[in-house]
């Protein structure tokens, strides 16, 4: 990578023809025709392909995932079954969904042709928001879903009506995250070959699911497993974006069988602002019940998810955002009820949190507005909330997605907020005050509770090589994340070898034939504790070859060599005693696959402190002074949790002064470049101090605990708090990205 | 009588000290030039609109972005890719420092951050010595999506200050 | 986001570049290109034909030319932002240099470039009006002027006829007992200006102001120019500062959702840029480097 040397999808693409996609220009329409006759004619071009050219007319995205029946019962979970198409055919829901595809010798010359390709519409009424689309009154954008409702459920345990009765405080508020999500620095893409000597089409993507990416392909094509191999090539980054499967992928699978084709889609930027999935986009109406010392009694929330024109993932975010609102607090008595909508806007996926951020804001904010009337500091009223050492481990009365009931494993949450305090205390407003005279300054603090390393398994391989080394794989795919040096040195520890000796190589589907993937910060805990496992089962095999070779009963194993009575055999020699002329020739490779099974989730918590400024005249927000204390398990590299953390605080701060995709009200997405959708940059991030406090989980058997997503969950209601406070009090802060213009209203507020 | 101007010409440039002779389509980009004709893939497009900086190459030895400029604009001038930085003694410390700071992640923004990055360790003009801050202002026009910046800042400051004196990164 | 099919043209001589561009309506001229070729990534652009200048070394140039300062249009941002003779002679225009972008879009990006792309929200048209440079232009039918003031004619327009380019811009130098100041808001560093101000001050020996105007960018089609006769004669004092700020920023009528955000954005930069320009009048030497 440093070299230049890194090999992502649109290095691979010489000598492939490439792909542009035609992609509907309207928010929902019927096609009336398409017209692609000078597209088709142009040099250069080599077709013009739609649906039913391509025998997908008709064909939808499969489901990638059921939710578990338990949690469904537990919380009414009610999904529609969304039929999301590959291809539209004789209907739009959202600018930039695909069409058709062009296939060129190159780039320049696929979107010469692409433009020259005319789509007519008949338009139709568009719906750009949840609430709109939940009214009866509102045409449905998909025949069978007249409600334009996805998916919803409802739980409840205590008494929250009674809690609300007789509470001495009770605070309302109405808290919006506006659309936003991963905006990955490499876009999406597909590079699909036909190998007509074996038989199959050879994908690559730059995906984070690269097993779902390929069943996804079998279940429309009705491809054998053998037919097609899905391989991940360096990604440059995913963030959840692409934990997805897309219509994209599956055509480009297709078209490489059809044409016989070497083909490559290289996503542009603008395309990826229009097309890739995107996330947040909920709105929470919140009430939260608090005594007169301001102990939690009941909370209560419904909450809307706007889904766009569709997910794959809505089960699970709207899970997510239902478990978490429960957050690392004593609750004795909850009642959530939550929806996700469809609207003509783009398809929505995971992000970073997926959920949990959302939920996390709603219930942060509410706190602390209970906190200014109680007449009590952010911090006090989570001190008095937070769940301590004597309340853990703290059962829950619902399951989680798994159908495990919950019960947060953790150890002691007010460590966390002490250890925050105590790292950014707010004294240190004073000092950035005389630092930054043109802002107001102000502190916030914000926990987060989040469960990892979500099930149900994942699969890992190890196999020795010829020289006596190693070869690990997992079915986690590599997004940045370091898995290649974080599973090398799990294996490396439980096979008792030097590191150097191990290597990782990111997996296909077909050298490794099961697995799930990266994503809901499962990669340590479920990967890596599947590569574990595989490597203790490798050692059992292997013994029994050191046993035979050594003409032992048994063998002990220490140190990268097996023993008996005297005499030691290394790895090497068990490999070369394989080789043909061996003692061993003719037997079974020393190479396993292992799947590892994960009971439930394991849970980490967090509490972020923020000291930021508000300019004074313009409300332009600096972010000053930043530190997470996080409760997470054994680190099997500090510095890559350090950095997995680091970068999320990045993106949290991003959603929450920066980020939104913005639509017109005839569903005209407004923020197609980075002109308008603004990445946070160096300027934009202040030094990040991290505390880890190490809980050991015996839920797996490395003791981790996920950190993928922990940097981002607390962000926004940190930052939303603290220039409440930089405003002096009488504001609150409901919605993000933070509108500046918003802040100067309420500097004027507080001024009069 | 006038001829059309061509819309394919014969350019020669140096890249990473070798003398490179083309036949390139006029709005064929420096870019795609790099990556596509002469297989140079470690300069990235992010965005082709100039903002992420993934692209940035050094041409006749400034920084500029490849994704906004014609490979034609580049007959008989000198271009230096993420590939070519050896050239420069300041790239070897950069890349060392980089790998121990967590100065990459996913590595896709990496070859423009190192490209700028060296032009700041040999800039006359930056007030030197550098501090975090004047590093995060003279590298905002680069975008990381994966570390936060903290690795990336930390790593430049260690490149900038000579072998075995004391640590520098920001705390 | 490819460009569409264009052609290429090199130039040796701003009198071959001028020839070129009289026979093609259609084509356009391209210094660095940085504004051009975004937009031809996005095919919002399709010049028939690319005419680059950016090699015309007769145009990168900067020298002194009795009272005025003279840039070749092809001088890049990042000269004017670290070249010594332009900090000296024209401050204003070397700090607001700094805002543009980031340091490789600088790199390759020039004045002539900024100033016939007429973006009103950009850093060099704002600075010119301020400073009342003057434009050489020039076509294959000869030479004319063009005030700065006149120059910027609505959103991406200037006064510029289809087969005329910039070849010099003049800019009378700073001179002792004037000051300046330049102030940009933006969400992020290098951004588009929400609002920004220029401003120049002349104040007599006995430190009543002699003329004041100020310019700002971001809130029309084009930047606008302010002068304050009204001010002739009067004591600089933050009163006044405050005073000229809410006169001209409510003199706005920005084509945005929120008027009223815009215009208080426009009154700060104005009010910060004329005391700053107050404070600079007393820094020794009068005209000084830029901070």
């Amino acid at each position: 990578m440093l070299g230049g040397r890194g090999r992502f999808l649109a290095d691979l693409a010489a000598g492939a023809a490439h792909v542009v996609f035609i992609r509907s220009s309207q928010a929902h329409a019927t096609i009336t025709g398409i017209d692609t006759t000078v597209a088709e004619r142009m040099p250069g071009v080599h077709g013009v392909f739609g649906a039913a050219d391509l025998g997908l007319d008709g064909a939808w995205i499969p489901a990638l995932t059921t939710p578990d029946p338990d949690f469904s019962a537990a919380t009414s979970l009610e999904l529609a079954e969304q039929r999301l198409p590959i291809l539209a055919v004789d209907r739009v829901h959202y600018v930039g969904q695909p069409i058709a595809v062009v296939v060129a010798g190159d780039r320049y010359v696929a979107e010469d042709a692409a433009e020259s390709v005319v789509v007519s519409y008949e338009t139709l009424p568009v719906l750009t928001d949840a609430a709109t689309a939940l009214d009866p009154d509102s045409p449905a954008l998909f025949g069978h879903l007249p409600d334009n409702q996805a998916a919803r459920l409802e739980y409840e345990f205590g008494s929250p009506d009674e809690a609300f009765e007789t509470a001495a405080h009770v605070v309302e508020g109405t808290y919006r995250m506006e659309r936003h999500g991963a905006v990955p620095l490499e876009c999406r893409g597909v590079l699909a070959d036909y190998d007509a000597g074996r038989g199959r089409v050879e994908v690559h993507t730059s995906t984070q699911v690269p097993h779902m990416v390929r069943n996804a392909i079998c279940a429309v094509t009705d491809w054998d497993r053998q037919d097609v191999v899905v391989s991940v090539p360096d990604v440059g980054g995913g963030f959840g974006t692409k934990a997805n499967v897309y219509g994209e992928e599956i055509v480009l699978a297709v078209l490489a069988r059809h044409t016989e084709e070497r083909v490559v889609w290289v996503e542009d930027r603008q395309e990826h602002l229009l097309a890739s999935a995107q996330a947040r986009d909920q709105l929470h109406r919140a009430r939260l019940a608090v005594d007169a010392e301001g102990a939690i009694l009941a909370w209560d929330v419904d909450f809307v998810v706007d889904i766009g024109a569709g997910s794959l993932w809505v089960a699970g975010i709207v899970a997510n955002t239902a478990v978490h609102l429960m957050g690392p607090y004593r609750i004795p008595a909850m009642h959530v009820r939550g929806c996700a909508a469809m609207t003509n806007k783009t398809l929505v996926a995971q992000y970073r949190g997926a959920g949990r951020p959302e939920a996390t804001f709603a219930l942060e904010r509410s706190l602390d507005a209970a906190a200014a009337v109680v007449g009590i500091s952010g911090e006090e009223i989570r001190r008095r909330n937070l769940l301590g050492a004597g309340d853990l481990p703290y059962a829950r009365p619902i399951p989680y997605r798994d159908g495990v009931p919950i019960c947060f494993d953790g150890g002691d949450y007010l460590a966390c907020l002490d250890s925050a305090v105590r790292t950014l205390p707010r004294s240190e407003v004073d000092v950035c005050a005389i630092e930054n005279p043109d802002h107001h300054v102000g502190y916030g603090l914000s926990s987060y509770l989040e469960a990892t390393g979500r099930g149900p398994h994942e699969t890992a391989r190890v196999r020795v090589l010829p020289s006596g080394q190693f070869e690990v794989t997992a079915g986690a795919a590599s997004a940045g994340q370091g898995h290649e040096t974080v599973f090398a040195q799990v294996a490396a520890d439980a096979l008792d070898v030097p590191l150097e000796q191990v290597r990782y190589r990111p997996c296909d589907t077909e050298q490794l034939p099961e697995g799930v993937g990266t994503f809901a910060s499962r990669s340590a805990v479920l990967a890596g504790s599947a590569v574990h496992q595989a490597c203790g089962e490798l050692i059992a095999l292997a013994s029994q070859r050191a046993a035979q070779l050594l003409d032992a009963e048994s063998v002990g194993y220490a140190g990268g060599r097996f023993a008996a009575a005297g005499t030691a055999v290394g790895w090497d020699e068990l490999a070369a005693a394989g080789r043909v002329g061996g003692a061993g020739e003719g037997g079974a490779a020393l190479d396993v696959s292992s799947v590892y099974r994960v009971p439930t989730v394991t849970w980490t918590m967090g509490v972020h402190a923020v000291i930021l400024g508000v300019h004074r005249r313009t409300g332009i927000v600096k972010v000053l002074r930043y530190a997470v204390s996080h409760e997470g398990g054994r680190e099997i590299n500090p510095r890559i949790v350090e950095g997995q953390i680091v970068g999320g605080v990045a993106q949290g701060i991003g959603g929450a002064l920066f980020e939104a995709w913005r639509y017109s009200p005839t569903g005209e997405p407004t923020s197609t470049t980075f002109a308008a959708y603004h990445l946070p940059l160096t300027t934009d991030v202040p030094p990040v101090l991290v505390n880890h406090h190490h809980v050991a989980t015996p839920a797996n058997p490395l003791g981790v605990r996920g950190a993928g997503e922990s940097g981002t969950i607390a962000v926004y209601a940190a930052v939303a708090a603290a220039v409440d406070d930089a405003l002096g009090g009488g504001h609150h802060v409901t919605t993000t990205p933070i509108g500046t213009a918003d802040l100067c209203r309420a500097l004027d507020k507080v001024a009069s | 009588m006038r001829t059309d101007p061509p819309a394919t010409l014969s350019i020669a440039v140096t890249v990473n000290g070798k003398q490179i002779v083309r036949t390139v389509a006029a709005r064929l980009t420096l870019a795609d030039f790099l990556r596509d004709e002469l297989g140079l893939t470690g300069t990235h497009l992010g965005c082709e609109h100039g903002v992420c900086g993934a692209c940035t190459v050094f041409v006749e030895g400034r920084s500029a972005r490849a994704c906004l400029m014609l490979a034609a604009q580049t007959d008989g001038l000198r271009v230096d890719t993420v590939e070519g930085l050896d050239q420069f003694e300041e790239a070897d410390r950069l890349r060392q420092a980089f790998a121990e700071r967590g100065g990459l992640q996913c590595g896709f923004c990496t070859p423009g951050f190192l490209v700028a990055a060296v032009e700041l360790l040999r800039d006359p003009d930056a007030e030197k010595p550098l501090t975090a801050d004047s590093v995060r202002e003279a590298l905002s026009g680069n975008i990381c999506r994966c570390t936060g910046y903290q690795g990336i800042v930390a790593a430049v400051l260690d490149a900038a200050t000579p072998a075995g004196s004391a640590d520098s990164a920001e705390s | 986001m490819k460009p569409a099919a264009v052609c290429y043209q090199r130039p040796d001589s701003v009198a071959e570049a001028l020839e070129l561009l009289a026979q093609d309506a259609e084509a356009k001229l391209m210094a660095g290109g940085q504004s051009l070729i975004t937009l031809m990534n996005l095919r919002l652009a399709r010049p028939s034909s690319v005419i680059d200048i950016g090699r015309l070394a007769e145009l990168n140039r900067v020298f002194d030319d009795t009272d005025d300062l003279v840039l070749g249009a092809l001088v890049t941002h990042r000269t004017v932002e670290t070249d010594p003779l332009i900090a000296a002679r024209a401050p204003l225009l070397a700090d607001a240099a700094r805002y543009i972008g980031h340091v490789a879009i600088r790199n390759r990006g020039t004045i002539g470039g900024s100033v016939a792309h007429a973006d009103p929200a950009a850093e060099i048209p704002l600075a010119t009006v301020v400073l009342g440079a003057t434009f050489h232009v020039e076509s294959v039918s000869g030479r004319r002027t063009v005030a700065a003031e006149e120059m910027f004619v609505s959103l991406y327009t200037n006064a510029l006829a289809a087969d005329e380019m910039v070849t010099w811009i003049s800019i009378p130098a700073i001179k002792p007992g004037q000051g300046w100041g330049f102030v940009e808001f933006a969400h992020q560093h290098g951004d588009y200006g929400l609002a920004g101000a220029g401003c120049l001050l002349t104040v007599d020996p006995d430190g009543r102001i002699a003329a004041v105007r100020a310019g700002v960018l971001s809130m029309a089609d084009r930047p606008l120019l302010f002068v304050a006769d009204d001010a002739v004669g009067k004591m600089p004092s933050a009163q006044l500062w405050r005073t000229l700020a809410d006169r001209w920023a409510d003199a706005c009528e920005p084509a945005v959702e929120d008027t009223d955000y815009a215009r208080r954005l426009c009154r700060a930069a104005l009010a910060d840029a004329l005391a700053d320009a107050h404070r600079r009048v007393n820094a020794p030497g009068g005209g000084g480097h830029a901070d």
